[in-house]
């Protein structure tokens, strides 16, 4: 028995055993059939898609070349392909004129991310980046075909996108791009931290080049970012904030998590006909990572924001950076503006910052203002200043009570829980003692 | 203190204490270059790092085995290097405990359902048929439901005094033979074979007795693999010299499958389960009868053998691809027969029991009577 008559056994084992036949071939080319097909019918379903999936032959092969206006670049390691676009800064992208990018003060990148390091951090000599990769599991097996570069020059944003047409092309891409990123003293990115630039170093390893981008100054805006909106928006992925925050919405978009498949076709086929959409949206992500950018930065400065959940948000931020004028100025608003919850921690936030301040009579009105709302937390921050700065016991022991009599114990975290009944079992000993 | 049970095992080793104590400890074994390792091995590597044209790994021809992968969709060919082109982080396709990745989960039922155990897909037939005993951390469970799409079975606590033991039946086809040799009157062979096995049935047993206290039918699904196999030839006139009818011969020859599938474990040192046992009955390679050796399990008699009756025992590895158990048996071969013979010429009982050739429900009266006398003839006037 040959080889090749095993691996192919081995195949037919692997179907047999594993797949359940029709259903994953239906999966696999035209979705999941819905309720109450009848075979019949979903086979036609099957037929319909593999006559739809002939069309013209020229259409389907059409080389990438041909659709879009890029060229091949060759240097010492190689050749690549090479995409660029620009767009004049005067262009709106969603509801913010890119041309914003010039009135961004030098401080507030250091203000956002909360990183000395990052103080005089200059979007305007920044290089935006993002990668479109082979997969997201990370790990050396994932390689990125496609990384793109948005950068202020002039009155102009470019975008220059490096793409490899097949995996030998990686060595020259990775070249040019370093020699590229070389000019810039700053990087922003989105997640960058964790996923591109781990990623780009090891592809630079594997290819047996310097990796350009170890001593980057690097803003990675998703951090930022979730500190800013996350109490709001529900989701923080670039595509929801561009959304929410630029008011952009995508037509026709390629949905990310089907990137690498349609990459594979097309190194497997050479039929380059969804490809110009990939890179249409690498341009999008990167044009909206300035864009967002540069928005995060007017937040910190103008503080611009206006729901209350924001205003705290934002708040915090302020106060990360040790800005403690402005923080307390934006929790007072959240305060005013805001109910429940949110306003007790603002006031909390704000007896804090009194506490520390020298002004104990200041802190403890703010407690008792904080703890008036019922809420848990606070009662149990208006216990400590009782108990430990006004040596009031058993007034500290009532908001105790207050807190564990108030709501359910289902409806307070448990760990707080846990404290509140040890510092009742506490209190009451201590008092209990003393009487 | 070593109590041992009534199985051939525990026997052996009560009998011959020396075996115990001078073998060496348990030697690990796996075949690398199990198609299925191999391959899943090719593409880990594959993704840690391209393989260059010239790249040697394993055993077998890499470039085929590349190309293999690059028809299969997850390597790419670029300027002479493969490239892994698949989402998918390999090594978590790849179970270190069981060669194919597919799995049932066991779940508890007696509650809330819970998932408590999971069971690899070649073995789950068999462990986790409808009325089947699970057992897990001491505790005993009773299969309630199997559910084969889902790759789910149903369990639910239950005090039982017994286990079950499954009624398989393989379908043995030899597809290449390795190596092939005449010793004393008997042959030896080693190679790749095509088995199809079927639960069928299961036995209920006792614990501690090993009585058999029940049985029942069952229709489990098919399941086919090919791995390596050694087995033992009794060619056709020695077969024809025994002073027995052709339903005794057989039943010599179920007795002796019984008593060497136990010792072929002991001499491995490997569980009794990673061995399947299976007989054939003529030379053209296609074989069929149980392991599980009910004597006519319900409904399924089979016809007497021929005059030209030439039994094959088959030991073959039961896991796909094989796991490199068959080799060993082979060169084990004179060892393996001489000491099984030793075991059942010194075993009390009369006409066999559970630690010889198994009980006599189950090979016959006159079982264990044969098996010695084809064990003797196989074995030589040597020994």
């Amino acid at each position: 028995v040959t080889l090749q008559e095993r691996l192919q056994r081995l195949r037919r084992e692997d179907r047999g055993a594993r797949s359940p036949g029709l259903e994953a071939l239906e999966a696999d080319l035209v979705g999941a059939p819905e309720e109450g097909l009848t075979l019949k019918q979903r086979l036609q379903r099957l037929v319909d898609a593999a006559a739809r999936g002939r069309g013209p032959a020229e259409r389907q092969c059409a080389p990438l070349e041909d659709l879009v206006p890029g060229r091949s670049v060759r240097n010492e390691r190689g050749e690549f392909f090479l995409v660029e676009h620009e767009l004049h800064l005067e262009t709106w992208h969603g509801d913010l004129p890119l041309s914003r990018i010039n009135g961004v003060s030098a401080q507030s990148v250091e203000v956002l991310s909360g990183e000395p390091s990052l103080a005089a951090f200059d979007l305007r000599r920044a290089a935006f980046l993002d990668t479109e990769t082979t997969g997201l599991a990370g790990g050396t097996g994932t390689a990125a075909f496609l990384v793109g570069v948005g950068f202020v020059d002039g009155d102009r944003f470019r975008v220059r996108q490096y793409f490899m047409r097949d995996y030998h092309e990686e060595p020259a891409l990775l070249r040019a791009l370093s020699e590229d990123l070389s000019r810039f003293p700053y990087l922003v990115t989105f997640n960058g931290k964790l996923f591109d630039v781990p990623l780009l170093e090891t592809r630079y390893r594997l290819c047996r080049l310097a990796h350009p981008l170890a001593e980057a100054l690097h803003l990675d805006l998703l951090h930022p970012a979730r500190r800013l909106w996350k109490a709001r928006l529900e989701s923080c992925r670039l595509q929801s904030l561009e959304d929410a925050l630029l008011g952009l919405r995508r037509r026709g978009d390629v949905p990310g998590e089907e990137i690498p498949r349609i990459y594979f076709d097309y190194v497997r086929s050479r039929a380059a006909r969804i490809v110009p959409r990939i890179l249409e949206h690498n341009r999008l992500d990167i044009v909206s990572l300035a864009a967002l950018s540069v928005l995060a930065c007017q937040w910190v400065e103008e503080g611009r924001a206006e729901d209350p959940r924001d205003v705290y948000s934002l708040a915090r931020v302020l106060e990360r950076a040790r800005l403690f004028e402005r923080c307390e100025a934006e929790y007072r608003r959240t305060a005013e503006a805001g109910e429940g919850a949110l306003r007790a921690a603002a006031l909390l936030r704000l007896a804090s910052r009194a506490r520390r301040a020298g002004d104990g009579e200041g802190a403890s009105a703010l407690f008792e203002h904080a703890a008036a709302s019922g809420e848990p937390h606070a009662l149990r921050a208006l216990a400590v200043d009782l108990e430990h700065r006004r040596k009031d016991p058993s007034a500290a022991l009532l908001a105790v009570e207050r807190a564990l009599e108030g709501l359910p114990a289902e409806a307070i975290p448990p760990r707080l829980v846990a404290d509140l009944r040890r510092r009742r079992a506490r209190l009451r000993r201590k008092l209990g003692a003393d009487s | 203190v070593l109590v041992a049970n009534s199985t051939p095992l525990n026997q052996f080793i009560a009998k011959n204490p020396a075996y115990f104590f001078g073998a060496p400890v348990e030697r690990a074994r796996i075949n690398p270059d199990n198609l299925q390792v191999l391959v899943n091995h090719v593409k880990c590597a594959a993704f840690e790092l391209p393989f260059e044209a010239d790249e040697r790994f394993g055993g077998e021809d890499l470039a085929q085995i590349l190309e293999f992968l690059e028809e299969e969709g997850v390597l790419h060919r670029s300027a002479g290097r493969w490239h892994w082109t698949s989402e998918s982080y390999p090594a978590d396709a790849v179970s270190l405990r069981s060669v194919s990745s597919d799995n049932f989960v066991v779940q508890d039922v007696t509650r809330e359902p819970r998932i408590i155990a999971e069971v690899d897909y070649d073995s789950a037939p068999s462990m986790l048929h409808e009325k089947a005993v699970y057992i897990l951390e001491g505790r005993t469970y009773f299969v309630e439901k199997y559910h084969h799409q889902e790759r789910r079975a149903e369990v639910r606590e239950a005090e039982v005094d017994y286990y079950t033991d499954a009624i398989r039946h393989a379908k043995v086809k030899i597809l290449d033979r390795f190596e092939e040799e005449a010793v004393a009157l008997s042959r030896r062979s080693h190679g790749e074979v095509h088995v199809t096995s079927q639960v069928v049935g299961f036995k209920k047993i006792k614990f501690h007795t090993h009585e058999n206290v029940g049985s029942g039918e069952l229709r489990m699904p098919e399941n086919e693999m090919h791995t390596t196999a050694y087995w033992l030839t009794v060619p056709r006139e020695v077969m024809a010299a025994l002073p027995f009818g052709l339903e005794e011969r057989r039943d010599g020859i179920v007795a002796l499958s019984y008593t060497l599938g136990q010792m072929a474990a002991l001499f491995l040192m490997c569980d009794r389960h990673d061995l399947g046992v299976a007989l054939g009955d003529n030379g053209q390679g296609e074989a069929r009868v149980e392991r599980g050796l009910q004597r006519t399990p319900a409904g399924r008699s089979e016809p007497a053998p021929g005059l030209d009756y030439e039994p094959h025992v088959f030991l073959y590895d039961n896991y796909p691809g094989g796991i490199g158990l068959s080799e060993p048996l082979f060169r084990l071969h004179g060892r393996l027969l001489s000491e099984s013979l030793s075991l059942v010429s010194s075993c009390p009982c009369r006409d066999g029991c559970p630690s010889c050739v198994g009980p006599v429900g189950e090979v016959g009266s006159r079982g264990k009577e044969v098996a010695l006398a084809i064990l003797r003839a196989a074995v030589g006037p040597a020994a």
